[in-house]
């Protein structure tokens, strides 16, 4: 009886240490758990040739120490003027971690007629909460093309109006031309950044050698890029200024993808397998006799 | 061995096997069975959720299903060297193994033929090379060369097997099926073995015999050209149709080994699939593991020597990145170490040759996915602004799953082909011994009569 006594007082004691030990362990498993991705969001702020404005992100997150891109980020963009931040819209990344929200005509501006945008993640189930924000002020960049003395210019012209409505240039500002082409824009020459003068213009000497379409169009792309200031700002317009590309009239000369195969290679293919399923039919043929010769 | 034993036991050798299924046999089948199943089940997953289900993305759209094709493609050269070249240079030994080299053509056609076809995701889709194919498009030649291969080879894998049709038909009747006994005689097309129907047969196979050969090295060369008719780096080459032809048979050959192994082991044909079988065999596997290896020096020695600014990387990754461990295993335990090994006369006895030829089989496979995947990870544009997973490819489970289950297929059809019909030449076995005899009374004879004549001289002296 005292052995049986003996031995179930150890294995209460063995179940109570397993117990505990396990329950800590599961604490511990617990805290150590996979959590959420840490993010880092990149917001920028785009005002286009059309005056519309929008602001993007550009989320990137550490998974298991690997950067990753964040898709179907949760985030919420919100528009304020230092007080409290006013949502604007809730949108998703796609699978680039990448997102856009056009803002509004008038955005809310500080006392400085600074406006302030505010990109956040919050209560997202991959990604921790993370925010960024950015201050800027509006400005107005033009772009004008002019031909002087056979000398192509592009003029573009960088303001911003004042508090008391007054349009004011904004000295010492670079801008930059660029080419539209297919895939985006390309910069017009190697030295293609000019700074503004006393009256916001920045002139730039687009090159003769520019490629353009059948016509000569070719489209200039004038750009302010992530100034302090003002941001990002774009102006596009497009003139008769690029080297007529004559169209090609035969694209695929003598490539074997052209739309339409060389006779030579018809006839060549056609003869070596007809001559081979000729073959094939001729044995079939002797095959027949031979089932045709049983006693 | 006596003639007379020899050509009565080798009728009764070839059919022991198709005689009964025995237990192993049935379990074998039985897990070939549920392998082809789980196989059946991850393609069903695939066509249900798509080619997202496969690690396949933009960059790698040729994965481990093309590999695998291309792999399979090769080994169905095996028939047309053993039994195509071995015939037309009337080779007698190649007799008790011409049927297992082009049942392997037969099946690895078979299935390696569906591999493009999973990896189109849409099957459906395949019914527009058809409709819209462009003949200008060496996918086109592709689906109308290995169609047009696999047409003959089951011509050249059939018309041997008609004598023996025949003699399944009239010595099997009482152990087969009623189904059997039909397929016997259907097969057998009335042979009865009479003057006429030989020579109709005998033309037949010259005729393949000789067509066959062309058709092979035009499938692996515009397999070849899949690829090399790209500006890929890595693919654009102008040895790839030669350098794949030559890949075809360094692996073919050695997938005829191991199918001479297995049978021999399994059927117990020991008798006929012998040392000196294997010994030759071994030779032609070393011939051509040489020409491979040669073509393989030139493939990358050239550009690795000029390091165009477009294959640098990829050379790189193969020479000492990321796929370099694989790469040189590749190199030196598939080509260089079955070179040393078949060097050997040792080197080519059936154990130590069949696991040589394991080396080799392995290794071309993992080639053919070094030629195919690496390549498109090296992009002209280089890859960006796109999720972190799509710069590296592993197959899924998917893809794996399909790839297992087509080699249960593979070989569920070796095995039930191998109790069904014989697994040798039986007319063609019969004629290599004939011939032996004759050799051998020739030889017998020729000494006798150096023994009486020799007496003669001295007595002359």
């Amino acid at each position: 009886m005292k052995i049986i006594q003996h031995y179930s007082k150890i294995f209460v004691a063995v179940a109570v240490v397993s117990f505990a030990t396990q329950t800590a362990w599961a604490q511990d498993e617990e805290a150590k758990a996979p959590g959420k991705m840490e993010a880092t969001i990149q917001l920028s702020y785009l005002k286009k040739t059309d005056q519309s404005k929008e602001a993007s992100v550009n989320i990137s997150a550490t998974d298991n120490g690997k950067i990753v891109m964040a898709h179907n980020a949760h985030i919420n963009f919100y528009l304020t003027d230092g007080a409290n931040p006013v949502l604007l819209k809730s949108v998703v990344t796609n699978m680039q971690g990448k997102t856009t929200v056009d803002l509004p005509e008038v955005l809310p501006l500080d006392a400085e007629r600074y406006f302030g945008i505010i990109a956040r993640i919050e209560n997202d189930s991959l990604y921790a909460d993370a925010e960024e924000e950015l201050w800027h002020k509006e400005a107005a960049l033009s772009l004008d093309l002019q031909t002087q003395d056979s000398t192509k210019m592009a003029v573009a012209k960088l303001t911003e109006t004042d508090a008391a409505g007054q349009v004011q240039p904004l000295v010492g500002k670079d801008v930059s031309f660029y080419v539209q082409r297919l895939f985006g824009i390309m910069p017009a020459a190697e030295e293609f950044t000019a700074t503004t003068d006393e009256e916001g213009v920045a002139s730039f000497v687009f090159p003769d050698s520019i490629p353009g379409d059948s016509e000569g169009n070719v489209t200039v792309v004038a750009r302010i890029s992530d100034d302090e200031d003002y941001g990002n700002l774009e102006n596009k317009t497009s003139g008769k200024w690029g080297v007529v590309l004559a169209p090609e009239m035969n694209p695929f000369p003598r490539a074997l993808w052209a739309p339409n195969a060389p006779p030579a290679l018809i006839i060549t293919l056609c003869v070596i397998f007809g001559g081979i399923w000729f073959t094939y039919g001729y044995v079939f043929n002797e095959l027949r006799k031979i089932d045709q010769e049983k006693i | 061995m006596n003639q007379n034993h020899t050509i009565g036991t080798i009728k009764e050798d070839s059919l022991r096997p198709l005689r009964s299924w025995g237990r192993g046999t049935l379990i074998w089948i039985a897990i070939l069975l549920a392998t082809g199943t789980w196989g059946f089940y991850a393609y069903y997953y695939q066509l249900r959720h798509g080619l997202a289900s496969t690690a396949m993305r933009d960059y790698v759209s040729w994965g481990l299903y093309i590999s695998t094709f291309v792999f399979l493609i090769g080994l169905s050269h095996s028939g047309t060297l053993v039994s195509g070249i071995l015939r037309i240079t009337k080779q007698d030994w190649r007799m008790p193994i011409t049927r297992t080299a082009e049942l392997m053509t037969f099946v690895s056609l078979l299935f390696g033929g569906i591999m493009p076809i999973i990896d189109l995701g849409r099957p459906d889709h395949i019914f527009n090379l058809v409709l819209f194919g462009r003949v200008q498009s060496p996918l086109m030649w592709d689906v109308i060369c290995i169609f047009t291969y696999f047409v003959g080879s089951t011509m050249f894998l059939y018309l041997p097997m008609i004598p023996d049709m025949a003699l399944c038909r009239d010595r099997l009747k009482e152990t087969s099926s009623s189904v059997r006994r039909w397929m016997y005689r259907k097969l057998a097309l009335g042979w009865t073995g009479t003057k006429t129907q030989w020579r109709y047969l005998e033309r037949s196979m010259t005729i393949m015999t000789i067509i066959i050969i062309p058709i092979a090295v035009s499938v692996h060369t515009v397999i070849g050209y899949i690829f090399a008719m790209t500006l890929r780096g890595g693919w654009n080459s102008t040895v790839f149709g030669p350098y794949f032809v030559a890949g075809a048979l360094y692996s073919g050959s050695a997938t005829v080994v191991l199918g001479m192994y297995a049978f021999r082991k399994i059927y117990h044909l020991e008798k006929y699939m012998t040392f000196k079988h294997f010994d030759l065999m071994g030779r032609i596997v070393l011939a051509l593991t040489l020409i491979y290896a040669y073509f393989n020096l030139n493939e990358y020695w050239v550009p690795a020597y000029k390091m165009a600014i477009h294959e640098r990387h990829l050379l790189t990754d193969l020479f000492s990145g990321e796929y370099a461990r694989v790469f040189w295993i590749l190199q030196f335990g598939t080509v260089l170490l079955p070179i040393i090994i078949m060097s050997f006369p040792k080197g080519r006895r059936p154990n130590i040759l069949a696991a040589t030829a394991v080396l080799v089989v392995f290794g071309a496979w993992l080639k053919r996915y070094i030629i195919v995947v690496p390549t498109q990870m090296h992009p002209f544009v280089p890859i960006q602004d796109v999720p972190a997973d799509w710069a590296t490819y592993f197959p899924s489970w998917v893809e794996f799953s399909v790839v297992t289950g087509a080699i249960a297929g593979i070989l569920l059809v070796l095995t039930l082909y191998s109790k069904l019909f014989p697994i040798m030449s039986v007319w063609e076995v019969e004629e290599g011994a004939e011939i032996e005899e004759t050799k051998r009374l020739a030889a017998e004879m020729r000494s006798n009569k150096k023994a009486v004549s020799e007496p003669v001289q001295a007595n002359v002296l």
